[in-house]
């Protein structure tokens, strides 16, 4: 079975926003007015957290957790977020009600209320992302871990469209969820060994053999991420990158003590 | 029997009733076109934001359901109890009940984001796991009660009223079946009222302890995951709906001239009522704030300062001070007099609306464990949009009330000055015998129907949080069963079916004889 989770390791985080950017961009999050935004209705799935301690500050990228026991799905009163058999939290903007009920019981304040209808400047017009729904105004929202991505790359598996690496191993696995867990985490791999060297040679001759594409199929905040502080995979995928972070000493789970089992896993080393 | 009868019919409709029922009218018309405008543009047009999610349309909500257990609640408590004081003031907290349900229904329909879903969604999808699932569930099955209770107990002055004739008889017609008075009917109508009196009050208590869960079973927020929540609200609805009870019963008796029929008595025995239910809340609320202090959870106790100490602490101290004059000043067997009755329940009135703002705002602001980067300092402040949907929930309460007692006789008249012998006038459709089992059968029987449905669903159903929570915690996705059964509309249409198929099959056995 699959269970998608992210690692978010905190000692790489350099704070720089690309990951709430990219999340924007991808996800056709509404900008919103600057009136709007000081009245604290802004939108941002992906959001940094900024703590204010004695000596400086702290920083925390965060997304949806992804809980294992949702208490956003707990109370719905018609289903429209719901937890899929790979353990993403999804939102249905269709059935939505805007009852605000999850927003509440959300203890990681990761869901948004849509108070206005979206709006976009002109010239972001045709930027937006046809693949996402652009929610209409009185729906809640939140991250998904960018699950229009990973169901493309289900989908180019199975039509035999993946990237040759990824269809080879692809081509071994037993099932499609093996084969997408496998997937993702030689992608995953790929990105963390060669993005940076990609990305900071100064030869572009180097960049021939790298499909930026091929990581496309990775969450929008991962692949945008400078630091290569945000990691995604399988965590029941004993092989995954995840997974072996998952167990390294450093980790650390947001709000443990509420028994949401939170499937975002933070890495910091002890003061 | 002139005389009697002008007891009955209702005053007649003078220049300042109609200037006093335009005027609701207009408050009534100025909400309405705002929430057209907020239909129109949004919850935008509302001071919710991100860590406020909810704001007064919740508190008002909560509000109205606790004014609710006034109603049906009190009056059947006090039939049961055959207490004779509060007889005349029966009427009113029926009344009353059913206003201020419409008007809570009303509230969390401002609230959600798209209304028409909200319509049709929790219908054929609701879920009985969510809390508005079962709230919806309660709500309307109160008001159904309630309605019937205030049916049954109309039905005598309908018949006198139909005798009198005017333009409104059909209605009155309508309304009183085959009443002649006789002594068997009375006797049945008496028993009726009983025993819905008696279903009545488990389904009170239920309706308010799960609105109390509403925000009992949120963990997230910190204060409100506790256990006391269920017993609170069921103290503040008393608390609440009490002095609404005797504030609305004073006006009638000034407006109506019943200074006999409502004595001091009665407003003497409420008092007492009243003190009662304030100091009990006192006594949760120090409850409440002592645990928490003393723990002292980090969340928790920032809430704690923040309703004391901090932006919200001239509420708070407000909110005290209106439950601490009237729990001393009534205790003073001195004081206890009409008069004091009415004002003391006039502070505490406003003063609990303001207790429902403080449960569930300051709470909210403090929820965001972890504060946002871009977002302002966490505030709510409602705008010209929630304050006229709540003052004109409040004229349409006051609406309801004043219609109703334009209509009918605003006490309950068969109870005060006996039941009048009459002469039948047109063949009625259904008999009152079989009207009166219908209901009592119908809704006694829907009752323990609701009461398996849910116990099953939440102990035994495959959607259980029971069992997905502890037997299958990876199965927690398959929610979406069988959802027609666990849907609130389809209980509470077999409810109705339930109440209808008995109507007919008492009418058949009556008529057979
Ligand atoms: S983090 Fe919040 S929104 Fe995401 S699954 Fe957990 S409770 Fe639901
Ligand atoms: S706001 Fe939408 S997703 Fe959230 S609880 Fe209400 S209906 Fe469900």
């Amino acid at each position: 079975m699959v269970r998608w989770g992210m690692v978010i390791d905190l000692d790489k985080c350099t704070a720089c926003q690309a990951c709430v950017v990219a999340c924007k961009a991808e996800n056709n999050v509404p900008i919103g007015s600057e009136e709007e935004q000081s009245r604290g209705r802004q939108i941002a799935w992906m959001d940094l957290i900024v703590k204010r301690l004695e000596d400086g500050e702290a920083f925390l990228p965060r997304p949806c957790m992804h809980c294992d026991r949702p208490p956003c799905v707990a109370v719905c009163p018609v289903r429209a977020t719901y937890k899929r058999v790979d353990g993403i939290v999804d939102q249905d903007y269709n059935r939505c009600i805007g009852c605000r009920l999850c927003m509440v019981a959300c203890p990681y304040g990761v869901r948004y209320f849509n108070w206005n209808a979206p709006e976009w400047p002109e010239t972001y017009q045709n930027y937006l992302n046809p693949i996402v729904p652009i929610r209409p105004a009185g729906v809640v929202e939140k991250c998904t871990f960018c699950v229009h991505r990973i169901e493309r790359l289900e989908r180019d598996i199975l039509l035999k469209k993946a990237p040759p690496a990824v269809m080879a191993e692809a081509e071994k696995a037993s099932s499609l969820e093996e084969a997408v867990s496998k997937a993702v985490d030689i992608l995953m791999k790929r990105l963390l060994e060669k993005g940076d060297e990609v990305t900071e040679a100064e030869d572009p001759s180097k960049w021939e053999d790298f499909d930026f594409r091929e990581l496309n199929y990775l969450p929008s905040c991962v692949r945008s991420c400078t630091g290569r502080a945000l990691i995604f995979g399988d965590l029941d995928n004993p092989e995954s990158v995840v997974h072996k972070l998952s167990r390294s000493k450093r980790a650390m789970r947001l709000f443990e003590e509420l028994g949401t089992e939170p499937k975002v896993i933070y890495l910091k080393e002890a003061k | 029997m002139t005389e009697t009868r002008s007891h009955y019919i209702p005053t007649p409709f003078t220049t300042s009733s109609a200037v006093f029922l335009l005027f609701l009218l207009a408050v009534v018309g100025l909400a309405f076109n705002a929430w057209i405008t907020q239909l129109r543009e949004g919850l935008a047009v509302t001071g919710l934001n991100r860590p406020a999610a909810w704001g007064i349309y919740m508190a008002n909500f909560v509000f109205f359901i606790s004014v609710s257990m006034s109603g049906t609640f009190i009056s059947a408590v006090i039939r049961l109890l055959k207490l004779e004081w509060g007889k005349p003031i029966s009427r009113v907290a029926e009344i009353l009940t059913v206003g201020s349900l419409l008007m809570a229904a009303l509230n969390i329909l401002f609230d959600v984001g798209q209304l028409w879903r909200a319509l049709l969604y929790i219908p054929t999808y609701g879920r009985i796991q969510s809390p508005v699932g079962w709230d919806t569930i309660v709500l309307l099955f109160y008001l159904l009660m309630s309605l019937g209770y205030l049916h049954l107990s109309v039905i005598p002055d309908a018949a006198v009223l139909s005798e009198a004739g005017g333009r409104l008889s059909w209605l009155y017609n309508l309304l009183r079946y085959d009443w002649v008075g006789e002594e068997e009917q009375v006797h049945l109508l008496e028993n009726a009222l009983k025993i819905l009196g008696v279903v009545t009050i488990p389904i009170a208590i239920m309706m308010h302890t799960v609105t109390g869960w509403i925000f009992g079973i949120m963990k997230s927020v910190p204060t409100w995951n506790d256990a006391l929540m269920g017993p609170y609200f069921i103290i503040g609805a008393l608390l609440t709906g009490l002095s609404l009870v005797i504030l609305t019963s004073a006006v009638i008796r000034w407006r109506y001239h019943l200074r006999d029929i409502i004595t001091d008595y009665s407003f003497v025995q409420l008092s007492k009522l009243l003190v009662v239910f304030s100091l009990a809340y006192l006594y949760f609320l120090m409850a409440e704030t002592f645990t928490v202090r003393y723990a002292s959870v980090i969340e928790d106790i920032q809430v704690s300062q923040f309703i004391w100490l901090g932006l919200y602490s001239p509420l708070t101290w407000y909110m005290l001070a209106s439950l601490v004059i009237p729990s001393v000043v009534l205790l003073i067997p001195r004081f206890r007099t009409y008069k004091v009755t009415v004002v003391m329940a006039g502070i505490v009135l406003p003063a609990m609306w303001v207790k429902r703002v403080l449960i569930i705002v300051p709470g909210l602001l403090n929820q965001l464990r972890l504060p946002t980067v871009q977002s302002a300092i966490p505030q709510y402040v409602p705008t010209l949009t929630e304050a006229s949907l709540t003052i004109g929930s409040f004229a349409g309460l006051a609406l309801v009330v004043y219609v109703f007692t334009k209509l009918f006789p605003p006490v309950p008249a068969w109870e005060i000055w006996g039941v009048k012998k009459l002469a039948e006038s047109h063949p009625p459709i259904f008999s009152l015998k079989s009207v009166f089992l219908g209901w009592v059968v119908g809704i006694t029987t829907s009752t323990g129907y609701l009461f398996v449905l849910v116990v099953s669903t939440i102990a035994l159903g495959s959607e259980s949080a029971l069992y997905v929570y502890a037997v299958r915690p990876e199965k927690l996705q398959i929610l979406n069963t069988p959802i027609m059964v666990n849907t609130p509309m389809l209980n509470l249409l077999v409810i109705v079916v339930l109440s209808g198929l008995a109507v007919l099959f008492f009418r058949k056995i009556f008529h057979g004889k």
